[in-house]
């Protein structure tokens, strides 16, 4: 297994989720320095990426109603009353894709081959506390905090 | 712009629209768009239904994109039709083997009427 390094990651998806919010969502975003800026009440949604190949574990974003509404609103282009939600939840879903994606390219460089799972809206949060955490950081959406999460098994 | 029926492949509804409202942005404001969910419900679309261009992802349920070009590909009916691939799964490996596939051109997620024109070769 090769070591991990935090630096590294943690520089990939500070990029990542700038660009990916940026151009999806119009949002401009920047890290939190301040931890724990978002209280467990104001989390909303959670939904999972499983990474696959050759990093293994998950990565979550963590969000309060504000920054769904902000996100989904943007990419719509339509009021969050008249959507559905199973069209809020695709669309939460595909920019987690895209980010995860634009994330392990930042880390692992363009040469080299990576796969990732389908992602997934989370219910139960007991399933990610019992998992190995690597990185958490806090953003910050045009004034809407919201986190994201790490969690790693190994990186092959 | 010659392409007058457009498929959009990709298991998100949200996806789709982007890509919908990409392509309109950057220029195909007389095509009609038609969208399927995944590989298996865009050949059976194209047995009936001859389009122009297809813009497909590539990570999807029931058939993959992958397997869906090379379906295309070997089908007399649909080898010559354009096939525009975008996907968050950038790498310059899985490039080489897209384009030594047929693809035309490969656009990396998130999509933009930008990134459309500059792999068209269309100056803004």
């Amino acid at each position: 297994m090769n070591k991990i390094n935090k630096q590294a990651l943690s520089e990939a998806l500070v990029k990542a989720v700038m660009v990916t919010f940026a151009d999806m969502a119009f949002l401009d975003v920047v890290p939190n320095t301040e931890e724990n800026s978002l209280g467990k009440g104001e989390i909303h949604q959670i939904i999972g990426l499983p990474l696959l190949d050759p990093v293994l574990g998950n990565l979550y974003l963590f969000l309060p109603k504000d920054c769904k509404r902000a996100i989904v609103e943007n990419i719509h282009g339509r009021p969050w009353e008249e959507l559905s939600i199973e069209e809020i939840d695709d669309c939460l879903l595909e920019l987690l894709n895209v980010l995860g994606g634009n994330f392990l390219e930042n880390y692992l460089g363009r040469d080299r081959k990576y796969n990732i799972s389908f992602p997934e809206v989370i219910f139960d949060d007991q399933e990610i506390e019992s998992r190995s955490l690597c990185l958490e950081l806090y953003f910050d959406a045009e004034g809407i905090p919201f986190k994201i999460l790490v969690t790693l098994e190994a990186v092959i | 712009m010659e392409y007058r029926k457009v498929l959009i492949v990709d298991d998100s509804a949200t996806s789709r629209m982007i890509i919908k409202r990409c392509f309109e942005m950057a220029g195909f404001m007389e095509a009609e768009f038609f969208e399927a969910e995944d590989g298996l419900k865009a050949v059976s679309f194209l047995q009936n239904n001859p389009v122009d261009l297809i813009v497909t992802d590539l990570k999807m349920p029931k058939m993959d994109g992958n397997t869906f070009i090379k379906k295309i590909k070997l089908q007399e009916s649909t080898k010559e039709i354009p096939v525009i691939v975008i996907s968050s799964l950038g790498s310059d490996l899985l490039e080489q083997q897209l384009y030594e596939e047929g693809v035309y051109i490969i656009i990396k997620k998130p999509i933009s009427p930008a990134k459309i024109l500059e792999g068209l070769g269309v100056e803004e």
